[in-house]
């Protein structure tokens, strides 16, 4: 089953055109990375995906439905989204962070229901989140305050995740263990998630699928061993790689090459 | 104590004092609740509507007032000021899509262009037109008009209530648009009415109080502090703190060299700007903005 679909999207930003013509389909349950050199046009389509760009030609299709036909905040009840860099400008709980994301559900002025809050403390409790529950995100480390978000995004309890760069300021450690929560929730509640990952090797290690862009198209599409070939990537990243299989699970993994070792390699 | 003996005295209770504190009241909890609004929707604590250029448009307004000899006109002459550079504002920000730093910037500039060109106007009058004007652009809670000390709170009062009644979305929009829209709140449309609904308030503010600076940048700030960041507790303390605030800041204002009276505006820019440097030094590092 087709989850998110985009047909023909070509979106712009001013005057210049961002993404030609793209189509893809997401399947549900899936892990869809997005990958491809800066200004390819990555985020733009996490955006356009969202809602958050409006201006585009083609569809993108949610569960079947054209996006533009569902009012956002019905959207936000299926979809949650993490923007890159996000700067949490004022000193909020991790608590009432939590609590902003059941928004979508407590119509009005309604208070949150015990239901809410029922959702919130699940969240905090599978992620271990218990004892920074009354801090404030400004005081927390970078690590920490992405857990907080993706916190945040989860609580919405999407049908569909979407990150952009989630790992971007992370050390290996915390990178590792924000997949895997993701890659837990996956498997676990069937949580799709579509992500822009820089690292090309987080990507193959942990992405059903992938879709490279370059230039604002689609270059290459499908799984790992598919994407992750150092022809397409010597000619989108323009340096040279070597693609070899991660000796414990066998997906592609990426070695750069610096330009001064070309001899050396030659021999 | 039986008034009734003290007739003198009744009339300056009922005459004088209590209405300057509730006009007090109601300016200082207008600034600070405009101040908290503009610092969540353009997610920037440096927001406030004075530097939206707000206070520029008011400076501009009171000086055509004292320039068209009616006294009793000035109060209208600061609401139409503020409201006309609240609509430019506006109407820039909604031809070419502004992030909201630079709609700040814009109404720094707008302020610098409007100010300076109000100080133009007040340099062409008479020497005791031009202390007018003075006082007027420091912010004193001596000169506002009966009538519109009447019909003031008739707008603010409901306008409190309706800002609470969103807290929520104030919570929201201060996580920026992006995380906004994913969250069901869409912030285009909603951005505007909240900028007219400051530019309302800010505009009673200074036709009670002509241009009473500090209150709405940073009793914001010392509220969140005192009750933490969530807009359910900042909105009723911001009006709480922001109107008791002014009300002593007069007090000083009034008694501190007496018999002259000192302008509020520059007692609660000195007295306040001391003790806000206070709250920052003795504030953990922890909580940071």
């Amino acid at each position: 089953m087709v989850i998110l679909e985009l047909k023909n999207v070509s979106a712009r930003y001013g005057k210049k055109e961002i993404l030609h013509d793209i189509s893809f389909q997401m399947k549900k349950g899936h892990f869809l990375g997005i990958i491809g050199p800066n200004g390819s046009g990555k985020s733009t389509l996490l955006k356009t995906a969202t809602k958050i760009i409006r201006q585009y030609t083609g569809t993108v299709f949610f569960n079947g439905t054209d996006i533009k036909t569902i009012p956002v905040h019905q959207f936000a009840k299926n979809i949650s989204f993490l923007p890159s860099d996000i700067e949490i400008a004022y000193p909020y709980t991790v608590k009432e962070l939590l609590i902003m994301a059941r928004y979508p559900f407590t119509s009005g002025f309604r208070n949150p229901t015990s239901r809410d809050i029922e959702i919130v403390n699940a969240v905090v409790k599978q992620m271990g989140l218990t004892q920074f529950i009354n801090r404030t995100i400004v005081e927390m480390s970078e690590g920490e305050k992405q857990r907080v978000l993706l916190a945040q995004c989860l609580v919405q309890q999407p049908q569909l995740v979407i990150f952009d760069e989630p790992t971007a300021h992370l050390d290996i450690g915390y990178q590792f263990s924000f997949l895997d929560l993701l890659k837990q929730y996956q498997e676990n509640s069937s949580l799709s998630i579509l992500a822009v990952l820089h690292d090309l090797n987080l990507a193959s290690q942990y992405c059903d699928e992938l879709v490279m862009l370059n230039e604002g198209s689609v270059v290459s599409a499908g799984n790992p061993h598919e994407v992750i070939q150092y022809k397409i990537l010597e000619e989108v990243y323009r340096t040279n790689v070597l693609v070899y299989p991660h000796p414990i699970s066998g997906k592609p993994y990426v070695f750069g090459i610096p330009v001064s070792w070309k001899n050396l390699t030659k021999k | 104590m039986d008034l009734k003996q003290y007739p003198f005295e009744k009339t300056i209770l009922m005459q004088v004092r209590l209405p300057r504190i509730w006009c007090g009241f109601l300016t200082g909890s207008g600034l600070a609740v405009s101040g908290l609004i503009l610092q969540a929707i353009l997610k920037n604590p440096l927001a406030e509507s004075y530097t939206l250029g707000i206070s520029g448009g008011a400076s501009l307004g009171i000086a055509f007032g004292i320039v068209s000899g009616q006294m009793m006109a000035v109060p209208m002459f600061a609401f139409v000021g503020s409201v006309i550079s609240i609509m430019i504002i506006l109407a820039t920000a909604s031809l070419r899509k502004m992030s909201s730093g630079t709609l700040l910037l814009l109404g720094i500039m707008l302020n610098f262009i409007f100010s300076s060109f109000s100080l133009l106007v007040i340099t062409f009058l008479q020497k005791e037109r031009f202390m007018e004007a003075v006082v007027w652009f420091m912010g004193n809670l001596s000169s506002y008009h009966p009538e519109t000390l009447k019909s003031a709170p008739l707008f603010l009062l409901p306008a409190y209530f309706i800002t609470w009644i969103y807290w929520k979305h104030l919570n929201i929009f201060s996580l920026g648009e992006e995380k906004a829209i994913t969250l069901g709140l869409d912030p285009e449309k909603k951005r505007y009415l909240w900028l007219i609904l400051t530019g309302l308030i800010t505009g009673y503010c200074v036709s009670l109080a002509g241009l009473v600076g500090f209150v709405g940048l940073v009793i914001p700030h010392t509220v969140r502090i005192l009750v933490g960041t969530d807009h359910k507790r900042t909105i009723p303390a911001a009006i709480l703190v922001g109107g008791s605030f002014l009300i002593i800041a007069d007090t000083i204002a009034r008694t501190i060299v007496k018999p002259i009276e000192i302008p509020v505006g520059v007692i609660s820019g000195f007295f306040g700007g001391i003790f806000f440097v206070l709250i920052l030094l003795k504030t953990s590092k922890k909580q940071k903005w």
